[in-house]
């Protein structure tokens, strides 16, 4: 059977079914037509050349975005920054962080690893400007708070709880006498 | 780069090492502010300026622990159809059951009592 043949009947069969159709030739090669080549939408297009075991296998990125923006707001935080000026930290944590990955993970070509190529790089990932506020807001009120560091009473106090302390030793009392 | 499965020292080990690092520098830091802040709150000058190894703390705790995070991620897959299929074979993805001949003419060619008939087929 000819090769045009061929590549036409799956070309056709794709038209009507709208799927990915693998034709094997006689010398090895195997030649993939899909309704890509036909008539969908560019989205869907792009869509269906990707794999998507391997998208949910990178969401390890998601991970250091993560690592990422706690660091940066124990950073903000210890350094006293307020305002803008912290979210200028986050800023430029966010643009190390997708260089970071952009030549360590990605090795130089984030559109082979990525859906969305460099732009997706550069978003710092869902919920991660709480995160950074949240350890900001902990680490500004620890170091540069007006009031000392103490445990709450409960878990000092209560008879039954396996957290339980004497009360006799000096270094307790003091913890709940400040 | 090293692969995840090879033994000591790997990527994913100085990614942890740079992790832990980070995170010793980070609480050092923010203790040694805390200190400091309290000194100058005893001195009766409070709100003066951090030191610049402290400032210098907290920024080599912040960029070592990005670093390691980034080491730390096991390797990335590239996510198109085509490189995937270079470690398959076609017969793995798309083996087109119904189209399976499990009939062959082995039968015919192979057996000896059919050979005379075979020769009379071609």
């Amino acid at each position: 059977m000819g090769e045009n043949f061929l590549a036409a009947r799956a070309h056709r069969r794709c038209q009507r079914q709208h799927i990915h159709v693998i034709t094997r030739f006689a010398d090895g090669r195997d030649v993939a037509s899909t309704s890509a080549t036909v008539m969908s939408t560019p989205t869907e297009a792009a869509a269906q050349l990707i794999y998507p075991a391997n998208v949910q296998a990178n969401a390890s990125l998601t991970t250091v975005k993560f690592i990422a923006s706690c660091f940066a707001g124990a950073a903000a935080g210890i350094l006293g920054l307020q305002n803008w000026l912290g979210f200028a930290l986050f800023l430029a944590a966010t643009l190390l962080t997708s260089a970071f990955i952009h030549t360590i993970n990605c090795r130089g070509t984030p559109v082979k690893f990525i859906q969305g190529g460099v732009l997706e790089l550069l978003n710092p990932g869902q919920d991660n400007v709480f995160t950074f506020v949240l350890v900001w807001t902990l680490f500004y009120g620890i170091v540069h708070g007006e009031t000392p560091l103490k445990l709450p009473p409960v878990l000092a106090v209560h008879p039954c709880s396996p957290f339980s302390v004497r009360l006799d030793t000096p270094l307790r009392a003091s913890l709940l006498a400040s | 780069m090293d692969a995840s499965r090879t033994p000591f020292p790997t990527l994913i080990m100085t990614g942890r090492l740079f992790l832990l690092l980070a995170t010793l520098a980070i609480f050092h830091a923010a203790y040694s502010t805390y200190e400091h802040l309290s000194h100058l709150k005893a001195l009766g000058r409070p709100g003066g300026s951090l030191p610049q190894s402290i400032i210098l703390e907290t920024l080599v705790g912040l960029v070592l622990g990005i670093l390691g995070a980034s080491l730390n991620a096991p390797e990335l897959k590239e996510i198109t159809w085509a490189s995937e299929m270079q470690k398959h074979k076609i017969d793995e993805m798309d083996s087109r059951l119904g189209f399976a001949s499990f009939v062959t003419r082995g039968r015919n060619i192979l057996s000896s009592s059919s050979k005379s008939s075979a020769k009379e087929i071609q």
